[in-house]
């Protein structure tokens, strides 16, 4: 007896969005049973959306782990929002949504530290409370919110990466490895923070620039195996000819 | 201005008619809870709203499966540290449904994954080992290669073989 059709395939064959080999495949193995399967997905998709007309009654940008800026709205104002006017931003707590990337605040970065490296690509690391931007050495403890920014300085792709003290590996920027590379001009703050977890020792985060796009791939693989490296707190990655690497230590 | 943009070269509204229902099934599915997932539906299209600029408005699907995936781990892994909230029930039924792991196995699996992992791992894990996806349509549905793929496994069973024999 052959294992069950996962359900997302079978979404993705009435979105018409599967490649034609894995749709055939989907299709036999349904049988008698693809009228029956498709027939229901439009039927809930007819419920769904009487039930729900609107992609928002609520618009809402995550931001910062820990916290959420609200946009509250109507689905009118929803659609205002396309237009680009302006919302009423109310804060308030909720949980991380470390995936909201794109969500980005536009608050002004502190200043102190793209001045001290004007030139070169330089990454920054802030407690969300503070102005004043962690350097190479500094304590940090589980539990600490941490903030990422960084100046491209010209650069025009780039990855935020880091690494810990347990043999993690964590992609910051972009989100995902097939994500978008592309730096933002100037001095940028991440759209999230995050909770520093209770790995042991340190952690240390790199920030790896380039004129030409970037596989942020490659960059996580990199520092995975730097994390089976005798010296993780020292050594650079081993990356490509050409991409430039900054990193900033911080000790737990 | 909050956004910046006056561009729109998406319409959000008619991606949600599309997906909308798609993404909605998907949330219900990992959160068992209509309002959480009709809540989690929207925050997808918020990003979806938000990111208008760089998306285009066909073959989506792949691309809002793994973001409702993923927030709606945020929310399981959010319920987690609020005693008071079910979640363990829930990470259970998600484990309960694996058909690669034993049911203890696989919930260890998960619930270290929601703690320990970089999301897009978890979400890997989530794929194949809940949603039955093999390998290789995992491997499609990231973008990832298959050897991407059996790395980020591999090194995530090691991280929680790691942790176990520090329990």
């Amino acid at each position: 007896m052959s294992d069950p059709i996962p359900r997302v395939l079978i979404e993705l064959l009435a979105l018409g969005e599967l490649d034609p080999e894995e749709a055939q495949r989907v299709r036999l193995q349904l049988g008698d049973d693809l009228e029956r399967e498709l027939q229901a997905i439009a039927r809930s998709n007819a419920e769904l959306l009487a039930r729900y007309p609107h992609a928002s009654d609520r618009t809402v940008a995550p931001t910062r782990r820990g916290k959420v800026f609200y946009l509250v709205t109507s689905v009118a104002v929803a659609a205002t929002l396309l237009a680009g006017v302006g919302i009423v931003r109310l804060l308030r707590e909720a949980p991380p949504s470390p995936l909201d990337s794109g969500l980005a605040l536009r608050d002004e970065l502190p200043q102190t530290g793209a001045i001290r490296h004007k030139g070169q690509p330089v990454l920054l690391v802030f407690r969300p409370e503070s102005r004043d931007p962690l350097r190479d050495g500094d304590r940090v403890e589980a539990g600490q919110l941490l903030q990422l920014s960084y100046n491209a300085a010209g650069a025009s792709h780039g990855v935020i990466v880091s690494i810990d003290g347990r043999g993690n590996a964590t992609l910051h920027l972009p989100a995902t490895p097939e994500g978008d590379t592309t730096l933002q001009s100037g001095e940028h703050r991440l759209d999230h923070a995050f909770e520093l977890d209770d790995a042991p020792r340190f952690e240390r985060f790199f920030f790896v620039t380039a004129n030409a796009d970037l596989d942020a791939g490659k960059v996580y693989e990199a520092a995975t195996q730097l994390t089976h490296e005798p010296e993780p707190t020292a050594s650079a990655l081993g990356l490509p000819e050409g991409w430039k690497q900054t990193s900033l230590l911080l000790l737990k | 201005m909050l956004f910046g943009k006056a561009r729109v070269t998406l319409d959000v509204e008619e991606i949600y008619r599309r997906y909308g229902p798609f993404v909605m099934r998907r949330c219900q599915q990992m959160l068992q809870d209509e309002a959480q997932a009709r809540e989690a539906t929207q925050d997808v299209f918020v990003q979806v709203l938000r990111r208008q600029d760089t998306l285009h408005d066909q073959g989506l699907g792949g691309l809002l499966y793994r973001m409702a995936t993923n927030l709606c781990m945020n929310r399981l892994r959010s319920r987690r540290r609020r005693p008071h909230e079910p979640a363990g029930a829930l990470l259970d039924r998600i484990a309960d449904s694996t058909s690669e792991s034993s049911r203890s196995e696989a919930r260890d699996l998960l619930d270290r994954a929601l703690e320990h992992a970089p999301d897009s791992t978890a979400v890997i894990a989530v794929l194949h080992l809940h949603d039955g996806l093999t390998l290789e349509q995992t491997a499609k549905l990231v973008g990832m290669s298959v050897s991407g793929i059996r790395h980020r496994l591999r090194a995530l069973k090691a991280t929680l073989e790691e942790l176990r024999t520090h329990v």
